[in-house]
């Protein structure tokens, strides 16, 4: 009898502590959420007015990686990339913008003037066309030749896209 | 059934003494904060920007001490014992490579900032040099902070993330500066912008920024090749004031200023006042650190030659 007691109060012990521990961990859920793409063919033109470089001022966390002279992340994935030199009134064209959903979507643009240009003003012109259209036609200014590193959220409706914007300096 | 329930009730008191006693062990290893040892002033700045209060951060060298000529002593020995890295300039800027020695002979590892920059190379004596001061462009001391993020995050994985972080903060600080750097010194014609100073520190500094740079004494205050004072050099930087009429002269917080201010004398010219270079300032003053240096040094050349 006694050996049988002290099993079972073992058992709920134990038991109690892992039914604890469990709870304090919480439950490791994926917050899931289902996003619909949005419909149409999208295009991004990007038209820097300064010779976009490799930023000397960049984060390289891995020494053989080159740092980056333009990027464009869309909802925080990055969407373009540009290691090379791109000279200044050169058009870029992504199309078609993969990953836009319905509803709110974020652009980030970052690109570095040239270090000897710096006391310019400069410009990056982003253009956004839903098949063919433009429906968002930007200028991001850099004051006194200092890295552009802007977002803007364009706001995409199933019917009719409409857009809000925000500023990081 | 009172026994049974008394032993297993002491069984239990003794696994939580176990597990208190595992916890707080724990805790003492976490809480540990990492020591690193830096060489120089600059170098212990940029490392502090990077992982600000993680880690325990000591530098050997004093504010105003010259790395050329500096001998360690059994102290900063000890201190290395200790350290769980070591983080120095490199290129011959530890005169006799005391850094290096001293990570060596205490088996540490050590992180060398000035890898990775393009170097310039000064020819002397049949030798050729690479200048160890190549800080004094912001865009170098840029990748001192990338060589220092990649070597602490090695060392402390786990905390990556954050020390990447402050360093993506402070390499925007970086540039801000060197823009401001650019802007400032647009108000001295490029015919005037000459800088004189007691040792061949600038290099970098007036590559970057359209200076002519002359010192009497070569790229180490220290006794090593292509390095102190000659008679020629001496001649050379009198010369070069007259013949290009620099209005000033200055001396470096780290050097002795007896022999700019003798030059000053002999060129008739002022001396335009004092510039950090090999080191930063003390604690409290305008120059420290790095990005406070650099200001200062900024706003003196400008007083003195505009």
């Amino acid at each position: 009898m006694r050996p049988l007691v002290a099993a079972l109060i073992w058992l709920i012990l134990l038991g109690g502590l892992t039914l604890y521990m469990t709870a304090r961990q919480g439950p490791n859920r994926a917050i899931s959420q289902e996003l619909s793409r949005a419909e149409g063919l999208y295009s991004l033109v990007l038209t820097p007015t300064f010779d976009v470089e490799p930023d000397p001022f960049a984060l390289q966390t891995d020494s053989s990686e080159k740092p980056a002279a333009l990027v464009v992340k869309l909802n925080g994935t990055e969407l373009v990339r540009m290691v090379e030199k791109v000279e200044g009134g050169k058009t870029i064209r992504v199309e078609p913008i993969k990953g836009l959903v319905q509803g709110k979507n974020e652009f980030y643009f970052e690109a570095s003037p040239l270090i000897p240009e710096a006391q310019r003003s400069e410009a990056l012109r982003v253009r956004i066309l839903r098949d063919g259209r433009i429906i968002e036609d930007r200028s991001f200014w850099s004051e006194d030749g200092v890295r552009i590193a802007e977002t803007f959220s364009v706001n995409l409706e199933t019917s009719k896209p409409s857009q809000e914007n925000g500023h990081e300096h | 059934m009172l026994r049974a329930l008394g032993s297993i009730l002491a069984l239990i008191a003794l696994m939580a003494g176990a597990v208190d006693a595992q916890q707080s062990r724990s805790a003492d290893r976490s809480d540990r904060k990492l020591m690193i040892v830096c060489s120089t002033t600059q170098v212990a700045d940029f490392t502090r920007q990077v992982v600000g209060d993680r880690c325990q951060v000591h530098c050997i060298l004093a504010p105003g001490a010259d790395p050329h000529t500096y001998m360690p002593t059994p102290g900063d020995a000890q201190m290395t014992a200790k350290a769980d890295l070591c983080i120095q300039n490199g290129w011959h800027l530890e005169g006799k490579n005391w850094m290096s020695t001293l990570a060596k002979d205490a088996g540490k590892p050590i992180v060398t900032c000035a890898d990775g920059v393009q170097p310039i190379e000064l020819e002397t004596q049949g030798e050729k040099i690479r200048d160890p001061h190549t800080w004094l462009a912001p865009k170098n001391a840029a990748v001192y902070v990338n060589n220092i993020v990649r070597g602490v995050a090695k060392l402390d994985p786990a905390n990556k993330a954050d020390y990447e972080a402050r360093a993506k903060l402070y390499l925007q600080q970086l540039r801000v500066l060197d823009s401001w750097i650019r802007e400032q010194f647009n108000v001295i014609p490029p015919a005037k912008r000459i800088l004189v100073t007691s040792h061949d520190a600038f290099n970098y500094f007036s590559q970057e920024y359209g200076f002519k740079n002359q010192a009497p004494v070569g790229w180490s205050t220290g006794s090593e090749v292509g390095a102190g004072m000659t008679p020629e050099r001496f001649k050379a930087v009198v010369n070069s004031i007259r013949s290009f009429g620099v209005k000033a002269v200055f001396v470096e917080t780290s050097v002795n200023p007896k022999l700019v201010r003798e030059i000053a004398r002999e060129a008739g010219v002022e001396v335009g006042g004092e510039l950090y270079s090999d080191s930063m300032g003390p604690a409290g003053s305008a120059g420290e650190s790095y990005i406070g240096m650099m200001r200062e040094n900024v706003l003196t050349i400008i007083l003195a030659l505009k």
